[in-house]
């Protein structure tokens, strides 16, 4: 089989052995994904794996597999994680939490309610990682104050983070790999994904009500040591806190500008990044500086960046030598060229395939499918519905299908990691009864959301 | 200068099987920090007072992300939790991963693996044989005391 993108000498890869390009792009893409599926090695380490096998093995030519790593993607993920490893050393986060507890009244369901919502916002403008990183440890304390069980709080969490971070481009890995390859800017995300999260996010706590929340007590004397609580004493520095909301304000009014500007959002989170850590080490010595620039770099997850671009050169691989496709040819033919059909089949089977496999290696393959796709829906004609709708269901689909279930995605690990050192661990199953429902009952909205809005 | 030359022998070892609660009465009366425990002479681990508080601590505590936690009041499990450990057995809470050097380890190596290994909370460092028999024990106490005492100059 012919490579599509092949000709031009650089490109043209002479595959080794007399391998069958197609073929072994195939077998090197699928078993890399199982492997990462099992868990059993590093996904990053598997995905650059994969990845360098194909160039050694000249399926791959190296210049199409570097010019397929995103930047963008790349540039805005270690871009907010530097600005985030600087801020959180000012004690914002922990502030943040305590004060929700407080506006509460000290009442388990209402700390329940306003970390839930700090998180989802939170969520919306850092990656979920983190957002549970720096919330998840306070949540634990403020139960064991109250001596409640956290369960029903931690489980609030990772829905709670999960949906807001459906609401923004920067709020979850999809929407920064749609947002970044598509030419849709963080407004259009906010205009079209925001509205329905508010929703979502509500018919998230009504379950939890009626399952935990009716039940959940505390004695006057735990809630009045939450109300204890020294919010102000959490602001370990005033002066870097300052530093960082100056920065972060920036940049956010980077992110809805950037269209405008003709920046893309990489651009404004690496120089928000670069002009905190300015700010940071400002009048430090040199010797000092360093010091600290080192720390924050080693903050950045290297895994999740690595992983990133290996998985960006397996999908160029399979892309490049024409499985993609074929796959797209394949869906166009299932769906009968409909688009509303193909857009909820996109939807529901991101969601429940994110519910079971991580998201990240599955919207890095759809996008390129997905736009392959779009000439010929487009032909067809789109049923009245802009050519965008698909994104948003991809978006819906991807990220709200993280909920699914306790490796859905990287956060509910994370959260789940916190519990079990804290004594109370959080068990697949037990997790799963619960939270696979209810993102059936989210993406179920969500369905019914783009229906009305789009067709 | 070698371990040997400045470990102390003078030690209390304690026996994996005793209740905690039992083996802190000699922490208490020896202002000690830190405690061998052996089985047939052999080393095993170390008793060690920061690690006993380490565990009675919530983990999400100590986790980086936690950062100062002077803004919350007291949490009563804590004192709750550390009394439970003094019902259970030394061989439960001891250290497991502690520093060991064998007699005629140089004393500069001993130091260093003191700053070094600091993944290793234990304080002291066990001098041991070839068959992990403990001979003594080292820590910068010993180390200092004999540097002072027994080679720098006197006025």
């Amino acid at each position: 089989m012919q490579a599509p993108h092949g000709g031009g000498h650089e490109a043209a890869a002479s595959p080794l052995f007399g391998l069958d390009p197609f073929w072994t792009a195939t077998a090197l893409f699928v078993l890399s994904y199982a492997v990462i599926m099992t868990e059993r090695i590093n996904r990053a380490v598997v995905a650059l794996l994969g990845a360098g096998l194909l160039i050694i093995l000249g399926i791959l030519p190296q210049a199409t597999a570097v010019a397929g790593i995103d930047f963008n993607t790349i540039g805005l993920l270690t871009g907010m994680m530097v600005i985030v490893a600087i801020s959180r050393e000012s004690g914002v986060f922990q502030y943040l939490a305590i004060k929700a507890a407080k506006w509460s009244g000290g009442r388990p369901w209402g700390i329940l309610v306003t970390l839930s919502v700090v998180t989802a916002l939170l969520s919306a403008l850092l990656d979920n990682v983190t957002t549970v990183l720096l919330i998840v440890p306070v949540a634990l304390l403020i139960a064991d104050e109250l001596e409640v069980n956290p369960y029903p709080i931690l489980l609030a969490l990772i829905m709670a983070s999960n949906v807001g971070g459906t609401a923004t481009l920067i709020g979850d890995p999809p929407n920064i790999m749609i947002g970044t390859q598509t030419s849709l800017t963080f407004n259009d995300f906010l205009f079209n994904l925001g509205p329905i999260i508010p929703v979502i996010f509500v018919a998230t706590l009504v379950p939890l009500y009626l399952i935990y929340g009716r039940h959940m007590g505390a004695s006057r004397e735990g809630m009045q040591r939450v109300m204890a609580f020294k919010e102000n004493e959490a602001i370990s520095d005033a002066s870097l806190l300052k530093r960082s909301l100056t920065v972060i304000s920036l940049v956010v009014v980077g992110f809805v500008a950037h269209h405008q500007l003709g920046l893309q959002p990489a651009t404004v989170a690496m120089s928000g990044a670069a002009l905190l850590l300015l700010l940071y080490t400002a009048g430090l010595s040199p010797d000092e500086a360093s010091e600290r620039v080192h720390s924050v770099f080693a903050d950045v997850e290297w895994v999740t960046i690595f992983f990133f671009v290996g998985l960006f050169m397996l999908v160029t691989a399979i892309e490049h030598v024409g499985l993609l496709d074929v796959l797209a040819g394949a869906v166009q033919e299932a769906t009968g060229g409909d688009f509303f059909a193909a857009s909820m089949a996109v939807m529901w089977v991101s969601a429940v395939a994110s519910a079971v496999v991580d998201n990240i290696p599955f919207v890095a393959t759809l996008i390129p499918m997905i736009k392959s796709m779009l000439p010929a829906f487009q032909e067809a004609g789109l049923q009245g519905a802009p050519t965008t709708a698909i994104w948003w269901s991809l978006a819906l689909g991807a990220c709200l299908g993280g909920n699914g279930s306790l490796i859905g995605a990287s956060a509910n690990l994370i959260t789940a990691g916190f519990a079990e050192r804290a004594g109370h661990p959080i068990r697949f199953l037990p997790f799963l009864l619960i939270a696979f429902p209810m993102m059936l009952l989210q993406v179920a909205i969500a369905t019914v959301y783009v229906w009305y809005r789009y067709f | 200068m070698l371990a040997s030359d400045v470990m102390t022998t003078e030690i209390r070892t304690l026996d994996p099987e005793t209740r905690v609660r039992d083996a802190l009465e000699d922490f208490w009366s020896g202002r000690l920090f830190e405690a061998p425990v052996t089985e047939n002479g052999r080393i095993v681990g170390m008793l060690n007072l920061r690690h006993l508080i380490r565990q009675a601590l919530p983990g999400y505590l100590l986790e980086e992300e936690m950062g100062d936690v002077s803004f919350a009041p007291d949490l009563e499990q804590v004192a709750r939790r550390a009394c439970e450990e003094g019902d259970k057995r030394v061989r439960d809470m001891m250290l497991t991963r502690f520093r060991t050097v064998r007699q005629d380890t140089a004393l500069f190596a001993v130091a260093t693996k003191l700053l070094k290994e600091d993944t290793k909370e234990a304080q002291h460092v066990a001098v041991v044989d070839g068959q992990g028999q403990l001979l003594g024990l080292v820590s910068e106490w010993e180390i200092l005391r004999h540097i002072y005492q027994d080679v720098c100059g006197r006025d």
